[in-house]
């Protein structure tokens, strides 16, 4: 995936200003900056879900695999099944955990049972959750704890084999316990997929993406590999914003 | 992150003291050694004791400021730097110390060894001793980048030490242990230019993000 000198604004405010960032296949890439910087607003462009708010305008280029993800003749839902995402806080439908994961399939079209029976249990599997959920799949999701339910809505995206999975803060309302589980997931799962995250912590930042952005004020103020970012970064910003010496 | 911020000054102020420490031992020692001053050479021994207290004490510090704040960039390149320096510094003290005991040793047993070099030596590695201080506290690295050439001096020096002792020790034979802790003194002298020169490339790395190597052959004999 490819941004390319990137501006949204909403309304008469520019909430991200010529960005450009190139994000890695089956890598993790982070976006860490201050709150209000840009970057869930860039992350949530990576798979249209800007289109949902009022008074937004783009400008610029945003590819997946080749091709324009703004153009005008794109399927919006099609590239959500490609392109999929986990938000800040973990939002089970008010259902079963295996319609939970059935859910999705069947809107697209599966509806044999012993397929429906593989997806739940490879998704699961995939977002080590089965093993824990395996004798309760017709129970409530929301009798799940905050961390297992996190970890159902990243089985609900996987269930529909996307390419791309963006994470919004996904750790966010965890306990650090729950968190290191969603951190050796997104680890994990970056063997088959392609991961991009936004968050505030930035030691998760460090421990788990292979690239990392700082943005500030709409801007990408500098994009490198992660190692290089928290040891030696080029930016003064960047610098003064990973010390925690800000403003 | 004020409060990291001020465990960094101060540690800034307790590496200096160390270092400072250190350079001091090592000028006194080869002063004892030189002068065949006991008292001077006992000060020397009795000092390894700050500089072991020191070490511990800013390790501690360094660690605390890892568990509580997870430094990045500047100040985990600062942290870094601050734990392997404190490493090589106590090092440096213990051959000060080490010098002190060849002094006392070497007092009560009189060769027709003159051991010229000592001085060249001394000068030389005093003064990357206090140049790697000076640049850790300034952070102002650009005295470092010939230390490579000073490095070579002593390793030079030492060669001829050695040569010269086993002349000594072929043409006096009752005296091989005396002209030993000749050359181990070399040997002291010559490694500390060698653990100045690994401060000198951590804080290099500590100020500029680079990791470069002055040392490129290894510490010799």
């Amino acid at each position: 995936m490819e941004v390319e000198d990137f501006n949204l604004w909403y309304g008469d405010k520019q909430a991200l200003i010529d960005v450009n960032m190139p994000v890695a296949k089956n890598k993790i890439t982070a976006l860490i900056g201050p709150s209000g910087c840009g970057k869930s607003t860039l992350l949530r462009c990576m798979n249209r879900m800007n289109d949902l708010v009022d008074n937004c305008k783009i400008e610029g280029k945003m590819t997946f695999r080749g091709e324009d993800i703004y153009d005008k003749t794109a399927d919006v839902m099609a590239l959500r099944k490609r392109i999929g995402m986990i938000f800040q806080k973990p939002n089970p439908f008010p259902m079963s955990i295996r319609d939970n994961i059935t859910y999705g399939p069947k809107i697209h079209g599966i509806s044999k049972q012993s397929e429906l029976d593989e997806i739940v249990e490879q998704s699961l599997v995939q977002a080590a959750l089965w093993d824990e959920v395996k004798d309760r799949l017709g129970e409530s999701a929301l009798s799940l704890s905050g961390g297992q339910q996190q970890r159902l809505c990243i089985a609900r995206t996987l269930s529909i084999h996307p390419e791309v999975i963006l994470m919004d803060e996904p750790t966010s309302a965890l306990d650090p316990i729950a968190t290191a589980k969603i951190e050796d997931l997104a680890v994990e799962l970056q063997k088959d997929y392609t991961v991009v995250i936004v968050t505030h912590n930035m030691q998760q930042a460090a421990r788990i993406s292979d690239y990392t952005g700082f943005m500030y004020l709409g801007k990408m103020v500098e994009f490198g590999v992660t190692e290089t970012i928290f040891s030696s970064p080029s930016e003064e910003l960047t610098e003064r914003y990973i010390t925690g010496r800000f403003g | 992150m004020a409060r990291m911020s001020g465990d960094i000054k101060s540690m800034t102020v307790t590496v200096t003291e160390m270092g400072e420490l250190v350079a001091e031992m090592l000028e006194k020692s080869v002063t004892s050694l030189v002068n065949s001053d006991v008292d001077l050479a006992d000060e020397v021994i009795g000092k390894y004791d700050r500089v072991a207290f020191l070490e511990s004490y800013i390790e501690n510090e360094a660690l605390k400021v890892l568990i509580l704040f997870q430094p990045m960039a500047s100040d985990m390149r600062f942290t870094a730097t601050v734990l392997k320096m404190i490493t090589y510094l106590e090092r440096i003290g213990k051959y000060s110390r080490n010098i002190a005991k060849a002094a006392i040793y070497l007092r009560d047993r009189p060769t027709t060894y003159k051991m010229i070099e000592v001085y060249e030596m001394c000068d030389v590695a005093v003064e990357m001793v206090k140049g790697v201080v000076a640049a850790f506290e300034s952070r102002n690295v650009k005295d470092l980048e010939r230390y490579h050439e000073l490095d070579d001096k002593l390793d030079h020096y030492r060669v001829n030490v050695i040569e010269d002792n086993l002349r000594h020790m072929a043409a006096d034979p009752t005296a091989i242990e005396a002209y030993t802790y000749y050359i181990s003194v070399a040997k002291y002298l010559e490694r500390v230019g060698d653990n100045a020169c690994k401060i000198a490339e951590k804080i290099i790395y500590m100020v500029t993000g680079k990791r470069i190597e002055i040392d490129r052959r290894g510490g010799g004999l």
